[in-house]
């Protein structure tokens, strides 16, 4: 039964790629596609890498969440724990409001550094362990934040619309270009998180109990956080900040099928790109206003961390 | 067989002074000691957990279980014991089928198959004791390090963890575990080593370590041995004045 239902999801995204296409404002039915038409054209053009994207930045956010909660041993951990969104944030703006050109490298480039940065302060005392990374996360968020408002307080204020915007992440104006850029990334970190899934497993149960198993913790705690924060990295430059699915989406998982990895990490995966290709659906072709998904995602994420809470699961 | 000599400090002062032990195959040793005299520690020098000064020689592989358990997810108790497999597991690879019969078996000779499927979460302290011994087993050690295997069971659960690891002596395992019970030495350990502040007060046959005076030395109690059908026990005397 859990067997059938966990095939279930890994083929979900499939039909949900397929009944995408033909929504929208702009209703296209399937046998037009393939047609020389400008309903064919949206759908290459506008929607086809547009919906691609909400696949694979919620597979990647969601793979990423996985990874961090179970290095973390912690159901709350999420891939803005160690910085990653304040420095991606403060590197948007910067190119945005400073150098007028995309915000996407240097998005990508600050997440990565605020990561590291986390990581060095962690390791200072001598070995980066779970509290101090945590640590070394809050402290670099604080410095990226506070960064980030003197930025926006120094900038133009006819340029600062387009910062908010683009914190609030959304997947609007999505080009082939940058999904061209983010399938590679994506296609590399979750097959090496997806053929080691099995050590996060043991890494879950702690230092010690992971080091008399051969299991070395530093090495693998810094393998996992290389690969969660490019997967996360990649996905918040072009996307901008969009929250809770990395968070909530393991969770859910975890909660319907066990916490066991090697099912966890793939079904994570795939979960969370047809949540966020639901989300984004439901933005792009439902409501009367497109709304930023990110602004979705909160608001549907916020009640069930409410029901998680209360439920007591985890903690 | 496990040969070693340690010593070992936790910032400036020397906490473990030439502990010097050494365990031959089939055999149990005891450490018995008060609280904080030690006794982690050693057991984590020979781990590989602390790194002392000295040496530490380990002939064969190890199986470690220790005091306390980190809270984690709730994995299932055969989800658990499978990880013990996970020393002879490559990085890119995940338990076959072989793994995890294994560790179904070394649920049964523990006699808690019945948990396989249940959280581990979810099952009694005796039992999760049982589950971490049947996940050092799985790494089929030559040598089980067992970290006060007792601590916060009841009379009943005691009872049972102390003897399914007696049962274990028969498969050539050599077994160090930590004990806070000088009765549960007598009754369960071929050797055992007494400590006091870091540094071995007695240590040899379990008959001969655990004496009155010993104990007096150690714990500062006055006692009695009191000797049923050739079962000894030692019994605290007490004064009425205290």
């Amino acid at each position: 039964m859990n067997s059938r239902i966990r095939y279930i999801i890994y083929i979900l995204p499939v039909p949900l790629f397929f009944i995408s296409l033909t929504m929208g404002k702009y209703p296209v039915n399937f046998a037009e596609i393939f047609e020389d038409c400008p309903s064919s054209l949206i759908v290459w053009y506008i929607r086809m890498p547009r919906i691609l994207l909400a696949l694979i930045a919620g597979a990647s956010l969601s793979l990423s969440g996985a990874v961090l909660q179970g290095i973390f041993r912690n159901p709350l951990v999420s891939p803005s724990i160690l910085g990653l969104s304040a420095g991606a944030s403060f590197g948007a703006a910067m190119a945005i409001l400073f150098f007028g050109i995309s915000p996407h490298p240097l998005a990508f480039i600050f997440g990565i550094l605020a990561v590291y940065l986390s990581y060095l302060i962690a390791k200072s005392p001598g070995k980066a362990t779970r509290i101090s990374l945590i640590i070394g996360g809050i402290v670099v968020s604080a410095l990226f934040s506070a960064m980030l408002y003197v930025l926006k307080y120094l900038a133009d204020p006819n340029h600062l619309p387009t910062v908010i915007y683009w914190l609030m992440g959304s997947l609007n104006y999505t080009h082939w270009s940058s999904v061209i850029v983010i399938i590679p990334i994506f296609i590399i970190c979750f097959t090496l998180v997806y053929i080691t899934r099995w050590r996060l497993n043991v890494l879950s149960t702690g230092d010690e109990e992971s080091k008399v198993l051969g299991v070395d913790p530093a090495k693998w705690r810094l393998i996992y956080i290389t690969l969660s924060t490019l997967l996360a990295a990649s996905v918040t430059a072009v996307c901008g900040i969009i929250g809770w699915i990395g968070l909530i989406v393991p969770h859910l998982v975890r909660m319907a099928f066990g916490p066991d990895h090697r099912y966890l990490i793939p079904l994570s995966a795939s979960a969370g790109g047809c949540i966020l290709l639901c989300a984004d659906d439901l933005v792009r072709a439902i409501l009367p206003y497109e709304l930023p998904v990110s602004v979705l995602t909160s608001l549907m994420g916020i009640p069930f961390f409410i029901y998680l809470l209360r439920r007591g699961y985890g903690w | 067989m496990v040969k070693c000599k340690i010593s070992f400090s936790y910032g400036p002062t020397e906490f473990l002074k030439d502990v010097k032990i050494e365990v031959k195959k089939g055999e149990i040793l005891a450490i018995l000691g008060p609280n904080g005299s030690g006794k982690t520690t050693i057991l984590k020098c020979i781990a590989g957990l602390l790194s002392p000064k000295g040496y530490v020689y380990v002939d064969g592989k190890l199986g470690y279980v220790p005091q306390m358990n980190t809270d984690t997810y709730p994995y299932t108790v055969l989800e658990m014991v499978v990880m013990g497999r996970a020393p002879y597991i490559s990085p890119w690879d995940v338990p076959s089928k072989r793994d995890y019969k294994i560790a179904m078996d070394c649920l049964k000779s523990l006699g808690i198959s019945h948990l396989a499927n249940k959280p581990h979460t979810q099952i009694s302290g005796g039992e999760l004791r049982l589950v971490m011994i049947a996940r050092a087993l799985a790494t089929q050690p030559d040598v089980l390090l067992l970290d006060e295997p007792t601590a916060y069971l009841d009379f009943r659960n005691s009872h049972i963890v102390l003897e399914k690891i007696k049962s274990l002596k028969n498969r050539d395992i050599e077994i160090i575990a930590s004990l806070h019970d000088p009765n549960e030495c007598l009754r369960f350990a071929d050797n055992v080593i007494l400590l006091k502040d870091g540094k071995i007060v007695s240590a040899g046959k379990t008959r001969e370590v655990i004496t009155p005076e010993n104990i007096m030395k150690v714990y500062g109690v006055k006692t009695r041995i009191v000797e049923s059908d050739g079962i000894r026990v030692i019994i605290p005397e007490w004064r009425d004045e205290q």
